[in-house]
């Protein structure tokens, strides 16, 4: 039985060894591109393997690294470029790499920078082929230049820059078939309006313990929601028109602590009222004081019935 | 298709080993394969499956079952792969992942893939030679040099040389 048993692995194993370039390639598109390109030991077959992998993804290798890659990668087509990059770099080294990725029809496009405060290049804001673009700690979303992202399904705006308050409707004004935002905002002041007939599930976080003094204004008009998760203070300023599709919402708002003046937090029963289509609801006012709370509470109970 | 009568349509599948699975016909469409064959009327009888084995094929039909139970909600659906895929060893993921490139099943391809690579990540050269069955017919010299060309990339990676 043993013996059975080894021979099926055995024979598993040497099928895995047949699989066809394209699937190997596949797997390896699964693996970041360092330990991709480190299979080229593997055995002759394996050798330029990695150049023919549709993924790039980059976790902090040093710029001439990264260009060594570009050089060698041999794919016309790529479905995701995915730079993480701690160290700083020039804006015309940043402007390189992802005009790179661009000109080979890229998919999905993700950005980690820590140091980088720089403007993106204008060609990416008309990439035809974009459908997932996520922008980590850099980055600033511009007013100048012109958008147009026919394709682009997923938007992650996480701690990015804006050129004004109207950067972000016209961005995404310019996204006709957008359905997933991320926003999480680490500015001082934040001033904007989500407006979207298409997007079907809305991310928002506003943390930012030290605030206390400024506030964030948003005005939300998504009709065709289905999922929404909010992270915000009692005192921002968030007012939603109607979500009648929404399913699945999760609520979180928070107290700065020495807020006084309950009046100043009137929003907060009047965004949990837009709530009332939702089947799961997870709230959390943690923060809140207990007069506060229950008063919010007993709001929430209503709507849901 | 004989979804008009509004009856569930069962489909046999049969393994190499001769194994006979019935399954419902719209789980089993999930694989481009299947579809293919009944769209063309060749799924009357039973639908041989030259390439897959009964223990593959058993569990193939179980994730059929269970991934179009879940309605169109993209997060419950990952959450349900990861569990499928969780107590799967290596050999078995091998089987899928041929299994799953015959039946011409994307989304089982992809998850059996990405499960393969992240097994990978952390193993060694010899490690991934003896679980893929790759021999390796490079000189030591050229070995040596295709090492060095790449040096950067094995980096924090555990060596074993007992290949």
């Amino acid at each position: 039985m043993e013996r059975t048993e080894e021979h099926t692995r055995r024979r598993s194993i040497d099928r895995l060894s047949d699989l066809p370039d394209a699937i190997l390639c596949h797997i390896l598109s699964f693996l970041p591109t360092q330990k991709s390109i480190s299979t080229s030991v593997l055995a002759r077959r394996w050798r330029y393997l990695w150049a023919y992998v549709p993924t790039l993804d980059f976790r902090h290798e040093n710029q001439e690294i990264i260009e060594r890659v570009m050089i060698l990668h041999k794919v016309q087509t790529i479905s995701t470029f995915r730079l993480f990059h701690y160290s700083d770099c020039s804006n015309y080294r940043l402007e390189t790499w992802i005009t790179f990725a661009i000109a080979r029809n890229v998919q999905k496009l993700q950005l980690l920078f820590h140091l980088t405060k720089s403007a993106l290049p204008r060609c990416l804001f008309t990439c035809k082929t974009l459908v997932d673009l996520r922008l980590n700690y850099f980055g600033i979303i511009p007013m100048s230049c012109p958008v147009c992202l026919p394709r682009l399904k997923i938007l992650h705006l996480i701690c990015v820059q804006y050129e004004a308050d109207e950067a972000l409707p016209r961005l995404l004004a310019s996204c006709p078939v957008l359905e997933e935002l991320e926003i999480e905002s680490c500015m001082d002041s934040f001033s904007s309006k989500i407006s979207s007939p298409t997007i079907k599930r809305l991310t928002l976080s506003f943390p930012a313990p030290d605030r206390s003094n400024n506030c964030y204004t948003l005005e939300i008009n998504t009709p065709a929601l289905v999922y929404l998760r909010l992270v915000a203070g009692v005192h921002d300023h968030i007012k939603s028109g109607a979500l009648t599709s929404l399913i699945e919402a999760d609520i979180h708002f928070y107290k700065v602590h020495k807020q006084r003046g309950f009046d100043r937090f009137r929003y907060v029963p009047e965004f949990i009222n837009r709530l009332c289509s939702v089947k799961f609801l997870k709230l959390n006012l943690a923060y809140y004081k207990k007069n506060c709370f229950s008063h919010l509470y007993f709001q929430f109970m209503f709507s849901i019935m | 298709m004989a979804a008009e009568t509004g009856t569930p349509t069962t489909l046999t599948l049969k393994s190499n080993d001769d194994e006979l699975f019935s399954v419902a016909e719209s789980a089993a469409i999930l694989s481009v394969t299947i579809r293919n064959m009944v769209e063309d009327g060749c799924a009357g009888g039973v639908i041989p499956l030259d390439n897959v084995d009964g223990k593959t094929l058993a569990s193939v039909i179980t994730y059929m079952n269970g991934i179009s139970a879940i309605p169109a909600d993209e997060e419950k659906k990952k959450s349900y792969r990861d569990k499928f895929l969780s107590d799967k060893d290596f050999e078995t993921l091998a089987d899928m992942v041929l299994a799953a490139n015959y039946l011409n099943m994307s989304c089982l391809m992809d998850a059996v893939s990405a499960k393969i690579a992240q097994v990978m990540e952390k193993k060694s050269v010899g490690w991934v030679r003896r679980k893929f069955g790759i021999e390796n017919d490079y000189t030591p010299e050229e070995e040596a040099a295709v090492k060095e060309e790449h040096k950067w990339t094995f980096e924090g990676v555990e060596t074993d040389d007992d290949n």
